[in-house]
Parts: structure tokens; C-alpha cells; sequence
């Protein structure tokens, strides 16, 4: 079920709700059944054929931590984590990056194996990240769960289970436990309805907007001229953050009408000033799992200098990688990694770049490696990134040539993007909003009751709701 | 203002403009989605056809015993012009051959048998392999009408009201609106002058040479027949060609696409035995005036095809429509 869908929006989130506050009057554990209950029909809403997959990883984890917890031993305790480790990749690898392997072994050894042909299931590469570092923590003496209910509800809780945040267990079992948290808390709902309803507009109103303008330079313009290209790869960069930033609001609007609290996820990043920056403002709590379960471990900033720059280039692919079995999602984390060093690096001369640059710097460097993200192959990628080079040439638009006379009849021509005025409208707002406005998480710490908070939260539910007919997929549900 | 008073004001303040758009929208219904019928939505703009035709066969009785198939052609052929058949038409602009079978399938799903006659317009043009599909598979507009709550999701959409609003100044008009349906399926098409009518042709063969025709090559049209016939066993299939006007027809001459049309006419036969031809130098198709361009021929002219098919005696044109039928 998608949170910009009628059904989630009307009954399921509704029902959720009412239900759960008035089975948790009565009593407690029968209430987070009927929340596990909702968030696994949430999530076989779309296809069933996943559920036995989440119930099967969901046991599995249970399990393994609890083995982990009633183990005294060292040693089995490690093989235990091992035993879990390889369980929960063994999945991922199977589900989403078996074709991926296939294909590629084909192309090395120019032999023809088949392709298992596998439907990604949905979320999975949320759903095993959060239980790896639930395994992780556990490990460490860091988590505890040994009743069932808690940890399925700690995995499936449907606010979070498609497309995160990914959370820890230390950060939601305490909530769900909570005497404070069992009752109708109406500043959680109030405050919830108001931060749902911005990501509802961001992700139906702004990033499908965007998503009709990157779609037919990505996927359907033969080659692209420098001011298309350029207007299609910002309309990317804005799609992604919007549709994505707005899914988290809705998530954690969702949840905080729950009483629960998610952990933010953005941070305003396109304000970043270096792209250190960058990843403690973007998908944050990807950044922290990839911090604490990948780069930590592999030594971090421990090892000396090239150790740790080998660190954070092969973190990021791991990054890459997650988000996608494809070649392109490889070379944009390896680009990430590889901005990372060179941050890191420049740091050492202590140097301080004006805002203004190191600002442009950032913000060009992250728009253009989105391009590899967001392209299906490196051809198309490259189309883009030639067009925005302006190796197709600088053409203006035609209907400009009165004004700009003194420029060549052969600079101008018609567009191939056919609502390029609106295009670059949308691409200065977006720009002023990502840059010159508070994000979602400050305007939910500004939140009052009052008439004006009243009249914003219901003009973006109705051009929201009176938009949401063609109810389109967001784009984190693939990785 | 309390926390209260805010949560309850919000929702009540987004609910009660939802619902007056939710009310008009279902009273103009220009989605086709309920059975509301009165004189502000008796002019239905047909913004696509596909969902439409779809959407009124899903929401609405559906128990007749014959389907018609076409491309806007056909459209134009009100579906009680066959006599003594209870038909739906279920034709929609620029319906390809490929189409036929999915909108078949869907539609004796819907009416839960097979149906006595399906009557399809069969376009020369449509046997172009190298069309540009311009619409969504049939599977995309079937998904859509079956999507969760989608008649009542659709009456607060912005892009519903949009339409409802259109209809709405449609019947509000005092002079009539071309290519509107009306409730029971009927789409109209206004006559124009005979001098419009002649550019209108000269538009539409610089279109077919231009486009169209510039890069035939016939399709597979036999298997695509075959694999109807062969899912409506108990079906009588009527097959006719729809006639375009004379100068579309040179055209066809001109650009040596005979044999093509004669391969279709071939095709047809071989699977349903025979095919009422329609298509050829004749009293109506070399008469300017019974044509809106080149391929859309006026609705009476549609009633004259139904009921030559229908096997009515046709005054107006006694050499309109052939019954082509296997050599035996």
C-alpha cells in the first residue's frame, strides 16, 4: 500500500489508528498484535506472495538474537552473528542481486547461464539492513528482545517498513513500551496529520511534477541540448529529494500520530557546504547504518590516512550497491566515496572555502552524479551528462529569438521538452525551497495550533487529495 | 485553540470542499463511472475512450448480447443502428487490431458470457505494423477501472473536475457540441460545409502520406483474427471494412498498398469466412459531402452500413457495401 494512495489515506490509517488506541485501553499486548497485524496486511497489500518471505526473515532474526542473547560464549556467540549475517545476505543476495551476478558472470566468461528472472520483494533491502543491525547490536549487548510480538512490531511497524527510516531497536521497543504512549495523545495527532500532509503534498505535487520532466530526458529524448539537459538533471535532483523527503514526513507523521517518534531522515541537504555535509543531512539513517555496520568495522579513521580514504570508497560502493544491483548505482557510490577522500583531503590544508563556492561545489557535484543514479544505462547517463557539457550545443529557445536577436538564427530551435518554461519555474522553486526554507522536521518542531497552521495543513491536503488520482510509486520502494 | 480543536477543525476544513468537488463530479460523471443522468451531463467529451467505454462497462449493467469494435470510425456508428441486435460499442479512436481480443475478453468478463455477435469495423490503416501506439495497453485502462475504490477515489480528483467542468459549459450551451456523447452512447459528429470538407480530406491525405502510410508494412493479421475466433467459439463474427473517402482510397492506389488491402481482405475471410466490404470507389465514398476528412464518414452514413449489414434495404446507395465470402 502506498501512504499516497486513497486506501491508506482513508481506511487504513484511520482504521490503524482508531483501532489501536481503543484495543491499547483495554489492553496492551492485543493492541501491538493488531498493529503487527495492520502493518503485514500493509504490506502484503500489494502483492501476498511476499508475506511468507517477511514472516520466514522476521522468525529467523528472532531466533538467531535470540541465541545471541542467551549465549554466554564468546565464540558461539560470533559464529551466531555470523550464522545471522549470512542468513540475512544470503537473502538480500538471492532476491535482489542474483541476476545482477548472473548476468555479469555471463559477460566475464561469455558463457549463457539463465537468468532466475526474481521479482525484487518490496523492502527488502530496508527491512534486512534494520534486522543486521539489530543482529549487530545485539552482539554487543547493545539490544535485548525476547518476546515475539515486540520484535516482529519492531520490524513490520508500517510507518517504516516499506522504505524506512531504518531504526534501531534501542530507539522504538522503549516507545512502544511506554505508559505515556498507550493513549490518544492529541498534540502526536495533531502535529502527525500536519507533517503527513507536507510530505503528501511534496511527494504528489512537487516530485511527480518534476518526474514528468526527468522521465522524458532520461528514459525518452534521444540527445539533450545544455539548457534541457541541465533542466533535466535538476529535475531529478528535486524529484528525489522531494519524493523521498516527503515519503519520511509521511512516515514519520504516520507513526507520530501513533506516538511514536522515527528518527529524521533529511535535513535540508541540498543546503550542504561539502558533501561530508551532504550524508549527515541525506537519507541519515542509511548514513548512520553504513557508519556503524560497514565503515566502523572495517577500521574507519583508525588505520592511517589510505586506509581510511580505502574505507570510505568501499563503504560507498557497499552504499551504491544497496540501492541498486546495477553497475550505475556502483560508479555513483564510488563517486561518493571518492568526493569523500577528496574532502578529506582538502581538509588537511585547512583552507576555508567561501560559502558561496563550496555551496555551488557541493550542490553541482551531488545533481551531477545523480544522473549515474537515476540513468538505466551508462549511455543514457552519459546523453545527459553531454548535454549538460554542451557537447550537443547551446540552443535557445525559439520562441526567445525576437528578444535575443543578436544572437545566430542557428541558436535557436524548438524544444524536445515541450514544457520547458514550466520546467524552469519549477527548478527555481525548487531551488528557493530546498535553500531558502525551513525543512519539514523544523516546521513540525514549530507547529502551534492556531488558525494559520490550520489553513496551510488544509490547502496542502486539498491540492494533495484532488491530485492524487494517478497514484505513481515512489522511488526508493525498488532499492 | 487546542490540540483538539485543531485536529478536528483540519479535517473538517479539507472535508467539506472534497465534498462539494465529490458532488458535482458524481453528477456530471464525466468518468462515466455511475448511472447519473440528467440534462448538465448530456454532453460527455470523450477525453479517452478507452477508460471511459471501460469504466461504463465495469459500473453499469452490462447485458448485451453484442459488441462492436472500431476505431473512432466506428464510433460514429450508433450501436442501435443494428437491428435486432441489443449491441454495446465499445469502439474508441485508434483501435488496433491487437486490441480486438484484450477489450473482448474484458468485456465478456464483465457480462459473465459469451456475447451472440461481435460486429468489428476493420480499418485498412490499423494493419501497419510500424503504428505508433499512441494509448496504453487494454490491460492499463482494465487495471485502472478495477484499482481499490477507484469510482469513488476518482470523484475528488482535480483532473475529473476538470472534465466535469467542460461538460458541464457543454450542456449549458446553447448550440451544440461536436463529437460529444451523450448517456446512451451515441457520439455526435456535425456536419460541415463542402468546402470544409474538402480541406478536411486534403489534411487527412497529407497525413496518411505523410505518416500513416509513409512506412507500411502489414502485420500479422490472421493470427491476430484467428486467436479472437478462436476464444468466441460460440460467437457469429461480422467483419466489415470501413469506408474511407475516395481520394484516401487512391491514395492507397497511388502508394501501391493494394495488395496489402486485398491480403486483409483475404486474412478476414480465411478466419470468419466472410467480410462485408465497404471500402471501395462507391455512391458514398466518392460523394464529398458524406464525409467530415478523408477516413470519418457521418453517422448516417453508419446507419446505412448497419443496416446493409442488418440486411435492411438501403435506398440512398444500392451499391454501398459488398458481402465478400469464400471461394467454394
Amino acid at each position: 500500500m502506498l501512504f499516497n494512495s486513497f486506501e491508506f489515506i482513508f481506511l487504513f490509517l484511520p482504521i490503524s489508528i482508531i483501532g489501536y488506541f481503543i484495543i491499547n485501553h483495554f489492553h496492551n499486548r492485543l493492541a501491538k498484535f493488531w498493529l503487527v497485524s495492520a502493518s503485514l496486511f500493509f504490506y502484503s497489500w500489494w502483492n501476498i506472495k511476499y508475506l511468507p518471505l517477511i514472516l520466514v526473515s522476521i522468525a529467523f532474526n528472532y531466533i538467531v538474537g535470540k541465541m545471541l542473547n542467551q549465549n554466554r560464549q564468546q565464540t558461539s556467540r560470533k559464529n551466531i552473528l555470523i550464522l545471522g549475517l549470512i542468513g540475512n545476505l544470503g537473502l538480500l543476495g538471492y532476491f535482489k542481486y542474483a541476476d545482477f551476478f548472473i548476468n555479469n558472470l555471463n559477460y566475464v566468461l561469455n558463457s549463457h547461464l539463465n537468468l532466475l528472472n526474481i521479482v525484487l520483494p518490496l523492502a527488502i533491502s530496508f527491512f534486512t539492513f534494520q534486522q543486521i543491525a539489530y543482529l549487530v547490536d545485539t552482539y554487543r549487548g547493545e539490544a535485548k528482545e525476547y518476546d515475539l510480538l515486540n520484535y516482529a512490531l519492531f520490524v513490520s511497524f508500517f510507518p517504516q517498513l516499506i522504505a524506512g527510516p531504518i531504526v534501531h531497536h534501542k530507539e522504538m521497543m522503549p516507545q512502544f513500551l511506554a505508559n505515556d504512549n498507550k493513549g490518544l495523545n492529541y498534540a502526536n495527532l495533531a502535529t502527525g496529520l500536519f507533517i503527513f500532509f507536507i510530505g503528501l503534498f511534496k511527494k504528489v505535487v512537487i516530485a511527480d511534477t518534476f518526474a514528468v520532466w526527468a522521465t522524458f530526458g532520461f528514459d525518452v529524448a534521444l540527445s539533450l541540448s545544455f539548457i534541457e539537459a541541465w533542466l533535466i538533471s535538476l529535475s531529478y535532483t528535486f524529484q528525489l529529494y522531494f519524493d523521498f523527503s516527503g515519503y519520511t514526513d509521511m512516515a514519520i507523521g504516520a507513526a507520530l500520530m501513533l506516538n511514536i517518534k522515527l528518527p529524521i531522515n533529511f535535513f535540508s541537504p541540498y543546503k550542504s557546504l561539502n558533501i561530508q555535509e551532504f550524508w549527515r543531512r541525506w537519507h541519515m539513517t542509511l548514513s548512520r547504518f553504513l557508519q556503524d555496520y560497514v565503515y566502523i568495522p572495517l577500521g574507519g579513521n583508525r588505520k592511517g590516512e589510505y586506509v581510511t580514504y580505502r574505507n570510505l570508497v568501499l563503504t560507498f560502493l557497499i552504499g551504491g550497491l544497496w540501492h541498486g544491483a546495477g553497475w550505475n548505482f556502483v560508479f555513483w557510490g564510488f563517486l561518493h566515496g571518492l568526493a569523500l577522500v577528496i574532502h578529506r583531503f582538502w581538509r588537511k590544508f585547512n583552507i576555508n572555502m567561501p560559502k558561496v563556492i563550496a555551496w555551488f561545489l557541493t550542490f553541482n557535484f551531488v545533481n551531477l552524479a545523480w544522473v549515474f543514479f537515476r540513468a538505466n544505462t551508462f549511455t543514457d547517463a552519459l546523453k545527459v551528462i553531454r548535454g549538460m557539457l554542451g557537447l550537443n550545443g547551446i540552443i535557445l529557445p525559439s520562441s526567445w529569438a525576437d528578444k535575443l536577436a543578436m544572437f545566430s538564427t542557428n541558436s535557436f530551435a524548438a524544444y524536445q521538452l515541450t514544457d520547458i518554461r514550466n520546467a524552469f519555474i519549477f527548478v527555481i522553486l525548487g531551488l528557493v525551497i530546498t535553500l531558502a526554507c525551513k525543512n519539514s522536521i523544523e516546521l513540525k518542531d514549530k507547529f502551534k495550533p492556531n488558525i494559520l497552521y490550520l489553513l496551510w495543513a488544509a490547502i496542502l491536503a486539498l491540492i494533495a487529495f484532488t491530485q492524487l488520482t494517478g497514484v505513481s510509486e515512489f522511488l526508493y520502494f525498488n532499492f | 485553540m487546542t490540540y483538539k480543536s485543531w485536529f478536528f477543525s483540519t479535517l473538517l476544513i479539507i472535508a467539506l470542499p472534497l465534498l462539494v468537488v465529490a458532488s458535482f463530479n458524481y453528477y456530471i460523471d464525466p468518468l462515466w463511472n455511475f448511472n447519473c443522468n440528467n440534462k448538465y451531463n448530456n454532453k460527455q467529451m470523450p477525453f479517452n475512450e478507452r477508460q471511459q467505454k471501460t469504466n461504463y462497462i465495469t459500473f453499469h449493467k452490462f447485458d448485451y448480447d453484442s459488441l462492436i469494435l472500431g476505431s473512432s470510425r466506428t464510433t460514429y456508428i450508433k450501436q442501435t443502428d443494428f437491428v435486432g441486435l441489443n449491441a454495446y460499442n465499445y469502439a474508441v479512436n485508434n483501435m488496433l487490431i491487437d486490441e480486438y481480443y484484450d477489450y473482448i475478453e474484458y468485456a465478456k468478463k464483465v457480462k459473465g458470457s459469451d456475447f451472440d455477435y461481435i460486429i468489428i469495423g476493420l480499418d485498412f490503416y490499423a494493419s501497419n505494423k510500424n503504428l505508433d501506439k499512441e494509448f496504453a495497453e487494454p490491460a492499463h485502462y482494465i487495471a485502472n477501472t478495477n484499482q481499490f475504490g477507484y469510482r469513488f477515489t476518482s470523484l475528488i480528483s482535480r483532473d475529473t473536475l476538470d472534465y466535469a467542468k467542460q461538460n458541464y459549459a457543454a450542456a449549458l450551451e446553447e448550440n451544440p457540441i461536436n463529437y460529444t456523447y451523450n448517456r446512451e452512447n451515441i457520439k455526435s459528429l456535425f456536419k460541415v460545409s463542402e468546402e470544409e470538407s474538402v480541406a478536411n480530406i486534403e489534411t487527412t491525405l497529407n497525413t496518411y502520406r505523410t505518416k500513416i502510410y509513409a512506412n507500411y508494412e502489414y502485420t500479422n493479421v490472421r493470427e491476430m483474427l484467428e486467436k479472437i475466433k478462436n476464444s468466441n467459439p460460440n460467437t457469429r463474427f461480422i467483419i466489415f471494412t470501413t469506408p474511407v473517402n475516395h481520394k484516401l482510397y487512391n491514395l492507397m492506389l497511388e502508394l501501391d498498398l493494394s495488395t496489402h488491402y486485398q491480403q486483409l481482405i483475404n486474412d478476414v475471410v480465411e478466419v470468419f469466412g466472410e467480410v462485408y466490404d465497404f471500402n471501395y470507389p462507391n455512391a458514398i465514398t466518392t460523394d464529398d459531402r458524406n464525409y467530415f476528412d478523408g477516413s470519418h464518414f457521418y453517422p448516417e452514413i453508419g446507419t446505412l452500413i448497419a443496416h446493409r449489414i442488418s440486411n435492411l434495404s438501403t435506398e440512398l446507395a444500392t451499391d454501398f457495401g459488398t458481402l465478400i465470402t469464400k471461394v467454394k
